[in-house]
């Protein structure tokens, strides 16, 4: 294939992507792409009463069309724009979900939007959502690959950016469109990225995802009335890749789409801080199995170096601050025994048991150690020492999250607003997405009717 | 960019200047200059606009003030009297009634004036899309009279969101592309006075707009005078 050399690049891309949507989904990637879908679920679910979602629903009431759409966890009905608003900043505003490592795409939250957005207007199959949001996740982070290191290393936050074009093929597929219209709603969608990282630390952040899906469905919808951009859209000079990089490859969109999966790649945070704290909390827990957290004199965490230079700090003052601290990370789990959203507020980052443990612990910045790896080595009052060696972190590349692992984790999302009842339902309804249909999944994500106001 | 930031920042600036424009002269000149733009919009609006069709029909769907802010805007962008500040018109038409529209446009048409004067953008963006959509989040603003604070956030929403590819330029995407900035820049008005945040320095920061899109952003230009000298409307 010599993908490089064709022109107009985004209508090869939509026919590959158009191709791939007339196939069943290989196995495997259908069960990567529902834990993808669950794990948002669930992160959305577990944020609908943040005061970001409700700006969003206040905004929906003054300017909103006719509701159509559900905001997850809440009785409230949106119309489709708002939902997909609504639902791509819940699923992204704790920091906690899907990552593909290679891009640092969060891929899942702007596509389950646009399903979520969508599902009432286009009834689609369970097959043909799962479909959906499989191929525009796979769209999106192909997108970022082509434009790869440089686009995020300038500032873009690349979430946004690719999310546009991902939700565009989303949107696409569930309007069931042929391949000249997804052509056009991809060609669109590349006019109304958005995401520059000055906003991280506020909720513009998660708004990236949540417009991007919105812009992607905004995209679709005018390409099926006829609406159009140039062809060389991604390519061109004055085009999408020129002007968010310095590097376009367009063989990362055109080559082995079907064989090769950058979606395969996509990985799950078992706990909601900095990713390079992760191998330390796995061996904080595993210690704590061991020993109580009053026992211990000191510990040093052995880690790569770029854990105190990324999450350095000693003694946070607050939940945001302790999603930067290691130290944080290491002496929770000690404490609780799981490392979850709630040992992230701030009344539980400043209480005097956690605040003690983190003084007894230090990091030991150590370059032989890999940054999936940490090793853990606790001496006790009585002189005994202890030690906890990871090689390589839960929700790693080479040690993924269990499903079981992450329906855990959904669990513990789901459970504080809906109920046990319904988390598990959530997950069975997912996993089993082909059988039981999207409005299945959508009905455990919503409240009795009685139970939220 | 200047290492050593002025405080306030140049947001911040920007933010509170929307917020209250200072009664004068050049205020009240740029009122003048705002009905001259708004009676050309209502004389283009009220012609035949079947270039909006695809818009129309597209945000069926939507609210009433995101569709006529769009719709409105796609129709001006398509004129060549009315192109300029296409996008700044609409979102003060679809969010508020008169006589704080001509304030709105006044504002909006300043913002727009002094960012196209402070960045020079890469040669990738086409430069009036990128300052219309920030000026559209101003006269939003304006019209909706929000605070300092919810007005930088409303100018941080924008800013964020700023696209306009040179090669839409002159064609139907790129028109498109201003209604979409007017019906944005409603948005971000309503969701920061709901209490949506972004970030305090959105044009000026490290990843803003300046860093991202242009290759230098002067603050002189857009800061100076602001609101004393008015580039939209010179005396």
């Amino acid at each position: 294939m010599r993908s490089t050399s064709e022109p107009d690049v985004a209508a090869a891309f939509a026919a590959r992507l158009g191709a791939l949507a007339r196939e069943p989904l290989p196995a495997p990637l259908a069960h990567e792409a529902k834990r993808a879908l669950i794990n948002v679920l669930g992160l959305a679910i577990g944020a609908s009463h943040h005061a970001g979602v409700d700006a969003i629903v206040v905004a929906a009431g003054e300017l909103g069309g006719a509701p159509s759409a559900p905001v997850l966890g809440r009785t409230q009905r949106v119309d489709a724009h708002f939902g997909a608003l609504a639902a791509g900043f819940a699923a992204h505003v704790d920091d906690f979900d899907d990552t593909h490592l290679a891009t640092v795409i969060h891929p899942g939250a702007a596509c389950m939007a646009v399903l979520v957005a969508l599902a009432h207007e286009t009834a689609p199959s369970g097959a043909s959502a799962l479909r959906a949001f499989a191929i525009g996740c796979e769209a999106q982070l192909r997108a970022g690959v082509a434009i790869s290191p440089e686009h995020y290393e300038r500032g873009w936050h690349i979430t946004g950016t690719c999310g546009v074009v991902g939700a565009a093929v989303t949107a696409a597929l569930l309007l069931g469109f042929d391949d000249a219209s997804l052509a056009r709603a991809v060609r669109l969608s590349a006019t109304m990225t958005l995401g520059q990282r000055e906003a991280f630390g506020t909720m513009t952040k998660a708004f990236h995802p949540g417009k991007a899906a919105a812009n992607g469905i905004l995209a679709a919808r005018l390409a099926a009335q006829g609406a159009d951009a140039p062809g060389t859209i991604l390519e061109d000079p004055r085009g999408f890749a020129a002007a968010l990089s310095t590097r376009f490859d367009p063989a990362q969109l055109l080559d082995d789409v079907g064989t090769r999966w950058e979606l395969a790649d996509n990985t799950y945070k078992p706990y909601p801080c900095g990713i390079v704290a992760h191998p330390s909390i796995d061996a904080a827990l595993a210690l704590r199995e061991r020993v109580t957290p009053d026992a211990i004199a000191a510990l040093r965490a052995h880690c790569h170096p770029l854990v105190p230079e990324l999450m350095g700090n000693p003694d946070p003052a607050d939940g945001l601050q302790a999603r930067f601290s290691a130290i944080h990370g290491i002496a929770a789990a000690l404490c609780d025994g799981r490392v979850g959203l709630p040992q992230y507020e701030t009344e539980r980052v400043r209480r005097a048991d956690v605040c003690a443990l983190r003084a007894r612990t230090v990091l030991v910045a150590s370059p032989g150690i890999a940054r999936d790896a940490a090793r853990l080595e606790a001496r006790l009052h009585d002189g005994t020492v202890l030690e906890e060696v990871v090689e390589h972190a839960r929700g790693s590349a080479a040690r993924p999250l269990t499903d079981a692992e992450l329906f855990a984790k959904v669990e513990l999302l789901v459970a504080p607003g809906l109920g046990p009842q319904a988390a598990r339902r959530l997950i069975e309804t997912a996993m089993q997405l082909e059988a039981d249909g999207f409005d299945a999944v959508l009905a455990a994500a919503a409240p009795v009717a009685t139970a939220h106001a | 960019m200047p290492d050593a930031a002025p405080v306030p920042g140049a947001s911040e600036i920007v933010a509170r200047f929307v917020a209250a424009p200072p009664a004068g002269a050049g205020l009240d000149a740029a009122l003048q200059s705002a009905r001259t733009r708004l009676a050309a919009a209502r004389r283009a609006l009220a012609g035949p606009t079947a270039a909006s069709a695809p818009a129309e029909r597209a945000l069926a769907g939507a609210g009433l003030p995101l569709r006529r802010a769009f719709v409105d805007a796609t129709v001006l962008a398509g004129s060549p009297a009315t192109r300029a500040d296409a996008a700044i018109v609409a979102a003060a038409l679809a969010a508020h009634g008169e006589p704080e529209i001509l304030a709105a446009i006044a504002v909006g048409c300043e913002v727009a004036a002094r960012l196209r004067g402070a960045l020079r953008l890469d040669a990738a963006w086409h430069a009036d899309a990128v300052t219309a959509r920030l000026g559209a989040a101003a006269a939003a603003a304006r019209a909706l009279g929000l605070d300092p604070t919810a007005a930088r956030d409303a100018l941080g929403l924008a800013a964020t969101q700023a696209a306009g590819l040179g090669i839409v330029d002159g064609t139907p995407a790129g028109a498109l592309g201003q209604g979409k900035a007017a019906a944005d820049a409603v948005e971000g008005a309503v969701l920061a006075r709901a209490g949506f945040t972004s970030a305090a320095a959105s044009l000026e920061g490290r990843r803003g707009l300046g860093a991202l899109m242009a290759a230098g952003f002067d603050d002189a230009a857009l800061c100076a005078d602001l609101g004393r000298r008015w580039l939209s409307a010179p005396d």
